[in-house]
């Protein structure tokens, strides 16, 4: 159990034995997370893969649709996402390190903001489809819209279940101390936060900066 | 001796049961493979086709054809046969009421029927070549869009699945996290189908790369891979089974798992 | 919790937000051809870093760590053959 420590303006609380037996048993595993989690991790960027493949061999058919796709993005927009993402993805990574040292108002804020970047995220996600719909970029518009809706709505899905997942964590985080499984399942679940945000740092050049200005 | 009784207490003939059962999976799994593709299947005729080209697919070796979805709408249940023994399996990980045996049982059952149904349509489709080819079309888009669509239910199915492996407490679980985290996978990678109608060629058509080929396929695995283990696991659940003979006052009585007095002799 | 492990985290993060909007500056500044080489590899560059500090894989040595090298590399192979396939030279 760790020793208070004094000199913090916070209140550490030390963990009882049964949670940080937890913490040990999810040292002993090869990789971070739940067991077995990375199957599903890898599956869904082999999967997501699989947009970015098809995203290519459309645009080495049908180049100008592309260039005419990008052109109607904005990018300043995209920019602003990814940093959103990026901001949240660290919050994650504070509350996960909040959960070994035993912090748990720490754990509580830097849940609170990372929900709060996702979902802020996610509604300008949501606005973004509003206005592209508005302005004739629907799913069917063309090859280039076809492939961005794909990519774009699945990687929204996952942020919807992402953030469903945050909410859990902090649900869960009112019995931390008499949970073993709590860091394992903040762990796991910000792997999968981490998941959503590695794609979108590949999403965004792809669709938003492809071509540059010539 | 009361021979009924011992019968009954005897979880041989139960775990039996549940054998034929799990290898249900296989068999249903061998026969799609096998036979679905006489539909044209592999891959599934693109939207892009006009109604002509599809009647004329469809009257390509028709006999061939409709033997094959005969042999793949008699074997469907299978399916649902296979997913009561992945119950029963679940059952001894989260105790035989948990709902998550109820939600896999049911989207088992129910993932039967749109192959059942959408069998059905094809065969209509093709089993008079004087049709007027729209409907013939008709029937085969309507086929897919159920196929494709139905995805929830198989979804329900697989989260069930995967949550209740992810809570075995064995020290060598019965079915592995791998295989549990899959199905989780799987589930939702179903997802991507939402988009299918919106496309009528490319990766993401009902033909394509992704909603047919990589979606059909991961799940085709994980059912072989789900099996494998679970017909694994029937043995161990065997040995598990707990039958306590007591001594009552120079009687011996069995009592079962759950502590039911069953016999006594 | 060390402070080292806190501070390799907020270093990352910063790289990042950085190399973000580096490749953002070479897509409003740079020529197509070199914006766009510039900014798949850093998106590229990214996404490793996020999992091997964010996703705490960089310490592991197994299939999954190897597979999602693998991955990246895919991915910028991918993007980047497929980019410079329609680029007139």
């Amino acid at each position: 159990m760790p020793a208070p420590n004094h000199n913090s303006t916070e209140r550490v609380i030390p963990f009882p034995a049964v949670v940080q037996e937890g913490l040990t048993k999810a040292k002993k595993n090869d990789m971070p997370g739940a067991p077995g989690f990375f199957f599903l991790i890898m599956g869904e960027l082999v999967i997501f893969y699989s947009f970015f493949l098809a995203f290519t061999l459309e645009r080495i058919k049908h180049p100008e649709v592309y260039a005419a796709g990008q052109a109607a993005l904005n990018p300043y927009t995209g920019l602003g996402l990814t940093l959103v993402l990026l901001a949240s993805s660290w919050f994650v990574v504070r509350a996960v390190e909040a959960t070994r040292a035993g912090k748990i108002e720490q754990i509580k804020k830097n849940l609170h903001v990372a929900l709060a970047l996702g979902i802020m995220f996610a509604v300008a996600k949501a606005v973004g489809f509003f206005t592209e719909i508005a302005a004739g970029h629907h799913i069917m518009a063309d090859s280039f819209w076809g492939g961005y809706w794909m990519t774009t709505g699945m990687h929204f899905i996952h942020v919807l279940v992402g953030i469903g997942v945050m909410i859990c964590c902090l649900y869960r985080l009112k019995n931390i101390k008499a949970d073993p499984t709590y860091f394992t399942f903040i762990q796991t679940s910000g792997i999968y936060w981490h998941m959503v945000d590695l794609l979108w740092v590949v999403i965004f050049p792809m669709f938003f900066l492809l071509g540059g200005t010539s | 001796m009361n021979t009924n009784i011992e019968a009954a207490a005897d979880p041989k003939n139960e775990f039996k049961y549940w054998r034929i059962a799990a290898w249900c999976g296989p068999m249903f799994m061998g026969c799609y493979m096998l036979f679905w593709g006489t539909c044209h299947n592999y891959p599934p005729m693109s939207p892009a086709l006009t109604a002509e080209q599809v009647q004329a697919i469809f009257m390509q070796d028709h006999l061939w054809f409709k033997f094959g979805m005969v042999i793949c709408m008699s074997f469907t249940i299978c399916y649902a046969v296979w997913s009561i023994a992945m119950s029963k399996v679940m059952g001894k990980v989260v105790g035989k009421d948990s709902i998550l045996c109820d939600m896999q049982v049911w989207g088992g059952g129910l993932t039967a029927v749109p192959l059942l149904v959408t069998s059905a349509f094809w065969l209509s489709a093709g089993f008079r070549p004087e049709m007027p080819a729209t409907q013939v079309q008709l029937l085969l888009d309507t086929a897919w869009m159920l196929l494709d669509l139905a995805y929830s239910t198989t979804t329900v199915q697989m989260f069930a699945m995967g949550v209740a492996w992810l809570s075995d407490k064995r020290e060598k679980p019965l079915v592995p996290a791998w295989v549990a985290w899959y199905a989780i996978w799987v589930g939702f990678a179903f997802v991507a189908e939402i988009f299918m109608p919106f496309f009528r060629e490319g990766f993401f058509a009902r033909q394509g790369v992704l909603n047919f080929w990589i979606e059909f396929g991961i799940w085709f695995a994980w059912a072989w891979i789900v099996s494998y283990y679970v017909i694994k696991a029937i043995p161990r659940l065997e040995q598990e089974a707990v039958t306590r003979v007591v001594r009552l006052k120079g009687r011996i009585a069995k009592i079962d798992e759950e502590g039911n007095l069953v016999a006594s002799a | 919790m060390s402070k080292q492990e806190g501070l390799s985290a907020t270093v990352v993060w910063v790289a990042l937000m950085a190399l973000t909007i580096i490749s953002f500056l070479a897509f409003e500044t740079a020529a197509g051809k070199i914006a766009t080489t510039i900014a798949i590899l850093i998106g590229v560059v990214k996404a490793k870093a996020i999992f091997m500090y964010f996703m705490e894989t960089k310490g592991s040595n197994n299939r999954y760590r190897w597979a999602l090298e693998l991955w990246a590399l895919a991915t910028v192979v991918t993007i980047l053959v497929g980019y410079w396939s329609t680029v007139v030279i």
